[in-house]
């Protein structure tokens, strides 16, 4: 169930970025409004469809480190709480979490 | 992203799990290492496990970066900034100590340069028109020299809600209970025609005495306003955020008297359940049958320990008879 809320976060408010950026008025502003609320680790003027493609990359590499993500971004769970959702010691996603939000910076960055 | 692409990046991140945790000097070992078989593979690592390192330190750092040039400063002639609490998201924020007739202690927050101005004037007109004990009150505000705006506040010595309620082990309907006056403070401002738009634990703070407060009407507007654009601010926790605000919908009384289901839900169990009814009432709107009824009723999820739902605005919220919560 966590799983699927955290993707369904993570598509619902990559989708509404990306509505607001097509917007003709205002909707630079309240994309970078909202990538600053997101607090990702980017940039606000980074491009959201990077950020996706860059999440889907992760799942590649390792599919926990994009479930890491999406459970402690997007749906906004702490450590501790993420690693009785997936069942890992809370090192385990403490590190994952730290190698994806370095991972994606530099990803973004490029 | 091509295969050799892909089997780089599962290198590092094998390296980065093996040398994450380990001493300096173990690291140093196997850098040399990897450095002789593999150069640009070391220097990937390096450069991650650098930027990782760097980001420990700022996190531990965080409340000291908050700008310490200010402390001693004199703020509006009376408030004597002591030291930094943090940099939120509007700008810093200080303890102060009122230095006129009166003692008292208040959280000075300056607004950050990029801060507009209106929605600064704005956040001062809503303090001002809020006055509750559930509600930390607005004891002042002016402008600094440099022209930013500042507001003193209530400074309130306590903890977050969720926290308060771990740490004395509440029950489950002690929780609820302050969790009540949390919604009827809520209540309070709705009638004001205000919306908090964060409420999100770090923003209701439960005092010495126990009782909670609710902080930072920060991204606040009147429900008045009329510009559209203007009500789908996305300034939010999208954590803590309705279904209506991670629509991107304008926000209601009725979206907020969601939010306080996610302090019990959190309090209550670190799985946080609120988030499956989230996704619960996503699945709802999306279904042809869907009617405004059905956004009445109770969504009730039994998620092992909490029960959560949805109910239209926080007066409901607080009528609302649990029908049966478990473990009580």
């Amino acid at each position: 169930m966590f799983h699927i809320a955290g993707s369904m976060m993570r598509r619902m408010l990559i989708d509404r970025t990306r509505r607001a950026g097509s917007e003709k008025h205002g909707g630079d502003q309240q994309r970078v409004d909202f990538i600053e609320a997101m607090q990702l680790p980017i940039s606000g003027s980074a491009d959201v469809e990077l950020l996706d493609t860059a999440l889907d990359r992760l799942e590649q590499i390792d599919p926990r480190l994009s479930r890491v993500v999406e459970l402690r971004y997007f749906v906004g769970l702490s450590v501790p709480a993420v690693a009785a959702v997936l069942e890992v010691d809370k090192r385990t996603v403490y590190r994952d979490w730290t190698f994806a939000k370095t991972w994606l910076r530099r990803e973004m960055e490029q | 992203m091509d295969k050799n692409a892909l089997a780089s990046h599962r290198r590092e991140y094998e390296e980065f799990q093996r040398l994450f945790g380990v001493s300096r000097a173990e690291r140093e070992v196997r850098m040399v290492e990897l450095a002789h078989n593999d150069p640009q593979l070391a220097i990937d690592v390096l450069g991650l496990l650098t930027d990782a390192d760097a980001e420990r330190a700022i996190e531990s750092n965080e409340v000291e970066s908050a700008n310490e040039d200010c402390v001693g400063q004199l703020i509006g002639g009376r408030f004597r900034l002591l030291r930094p609490l943090g940099a939120g998201g509007m700008g810093d924020v200080y303890l102060a100590d009122r230095v006129d007739d009166v003692h008292q202690q208040v959280v000075v927050k300056i607004v950050g340069a990029g801060m507009s101005l209106s929605r600064a004037h704005r956040e001062r007109q809503i303090l001002a028109k809020l006055s509750h004990p559930h509600i930390a009150s607005l004891v002042d505000t002016g402008r600094m020299p440099s022209g930013q705006p500042w507001f003193a506040m209530d400074y309130v010595e306590g903890e977050r809600i969720t926290d308060w309620c771990d740490r004395n082990a509440l029950g489950l309907a002690a929780r609820v209970r302050v969790l009540a006056q949390v919604a009827r403070a809520v209540q309070f401002a709705h009638k004001n025609l205000i919306l908090h738009r964060d409420l999100i634990p770090s923003n209701i703070l439960v005092d010495t005495a126990g009782t909670p407060r609710l902080f930072d009407f920060g991204i606040a507007k009147f429900l008045d306003a009329t510009d559209a654009q203007e009500a789908q601010t996305l300034a939010m926790t999208p954590a803590y955020a309705s279904p209506e605000q991670l629509r991107g919908e304008t926000a209601t009384t009725s979206s907020e008297a969601f939010i306080p289901f996610s302090q019990p839900a959190e309090a209550i169990s670190t799985s946080n359940p609120r988030l499956m009814s989230v996704a619960v009432q996503m699945d709802e709107t999306r279904t042809p049958h869907s009617t405004k009824g059905n956004r009445h009723s109770l969504i009730g999820l039994c998620a092992g320990k909490a029960r959560v739902c949805y109910r239209d605005s926080a007066a409901e919220l607080l009528d609302w008879r649990r029908p049966s919560l478990p473990n009580e």
